[in-house]
């Protein structure tokens, strides 16, 4: 399903990504002449769909913002009705290169999603305090669910092939996290294969982190209840199924 | 001490009850957790039954179950603002959906016609 015969959308979620989307859909069309690109426009301010549309990009534009998730399911959506094969993920920030695209795509081969992983030895991304605690405790819980080495469970550089594409364009959670870790319990509860592939990342072109005392310790809060939640339906669907 | 006994075990089934909601996808994370917040309450209260009248005193109420009165009254007011604020943003979503079909139908329209 994933050689070259396969249709690939690559998608990129934008909230205000004036200014890196032009770069970031140049270097996809270099990169990978072709691939489609869909750009989903999530409530804007500026004028990210049209600089998206004047990029080549198809666009959805939703009419507010409605978060990653929300705007994932719409592109997953669009993905699955006009019958691609395989949709990768990334970010229109610029974090992430086209060049490892195909990597992804290659490790596709044997699981129905791939996580483009930022910790797994290669590029030099760090991130420090709460937050990686929370990003490190969250990785370990995924490789048990998953009983495959995951190290970067958060992660928006993403392939997902046929069979991701058909249940996440439904079950994608839209909640704040829900798109990245809750996505990864979801896919458990359907029986998807995730793997990753260690890809190098770049400092994003725009915006800022913005995970600091108080806030990253809330971060923590959030992501210890949503995985507490994710996990006690994950054992309500195992129950049932057994 | 049985009034106490039940409370507790009443707020204990609310929080059974609304975690399943939530693993079950009928309730939004952000609904329940001021329900857990009320629940936990009650039961460290049915627990510890003389933080209650300790807190109503500090509090200045004379009867501690006017406080509690007064308190219950205040989370369900609090759980109603809540819905109100969901509300006036679910609507204002809705004008905002209804405005952009119509722009797509009216373009349906203008290239049907012409």
């Amino acid at each position: 399903m994933t050689g070259t015969t396969a249709r690939v959308l690559v998608l990129l979620p934008a909230y205000n990504e004036r200014e890196a989307l032009p770069g970031v859909l140049a270097e996809l069309h270099e990169t990978l002449p072709s691939v489609d690109v869909l750009v989903v426009d999530d409530g804007s301010r500026d004028d990210t769909a049209e600089v998206a549309r004047r990029g080549g990009a198809r666009v959805l534009r939703l009419p507010f913002n409605v978060g990653v998730g929300g705007a994932l399911r719409a592109g997953l959506l669009l993905a699955r009705r006009e019958g691609y094969d395989v949709v990768v993920q990334c970010d229109s920030d610029g974090q992430h290169p086209p060049a490892e695209i195909p990597r992804l795509l290659a490790a596709l081969a044997g699981n129905d999603l791939v996580i483009g992983a930022r910790f797994a030895g290669e590029g030099d991304y760090r991130v420090r305090g709460l937050r990686a605690l929370a990003m490190r405790f969250l990785a370990t819980v995924m490789t048990r669910v998953h009983r495959t080495p995951l190290t970067d469970v958060t992660s928006g550089f993403r392939a997902f092939g046929p069979r991701a594409v058909a249940v996440l364009c439904a079950e994608m959670p839209r909640e704040y996290l829900g798109d990245t870790v809750e996505a990864l319990v979801v896919a458990k509860e359907h029986r998807l294969r995730v793997g990753q592939v260690a890809v190098t990342m770049r400092v994003r072109q725009g915006g800022v982190v913005s995970h600091r005392g108080l806030r990253s310790a809330l971060y923590l809060g959030r992501v210890l209840v949503m995985l507490g939640l994710a996990l006690m339906r994950l054992v309500r669907a195992r129950r049932r199924s057994s | 001490m049985k009034a106490e006994l039940f409370a507790g075990l009443l707020a204990l089934v609310a929080i059974a009850v609304v975690l399943r909601m939530v693993s079950r996808r009928r309730l939004v994370v952000k609904y329940a957790v001021l329900w857990l917040v009320v629940s936990t309450v009650m039961v460290v209260m049915a627990l510890i039954p003389s933080s209650v009248a300790w807190i109503s005193d500090l509090a200045g109420f004379e009867v501690p179950s006017n406080f509690l009165f007064f308190v219950g009254y205040g989370l369900l007011l609090m759980v109603n603002l809540q819905h109100s604020t969901e509300l006036t943003t679910v609507e204002r979503q809705v004008q905002r959906l209804a405005e952009e079909i119509a722009i797509l139908s009216e373009r349906e329209d203008q290239r049907d016609g012409g």
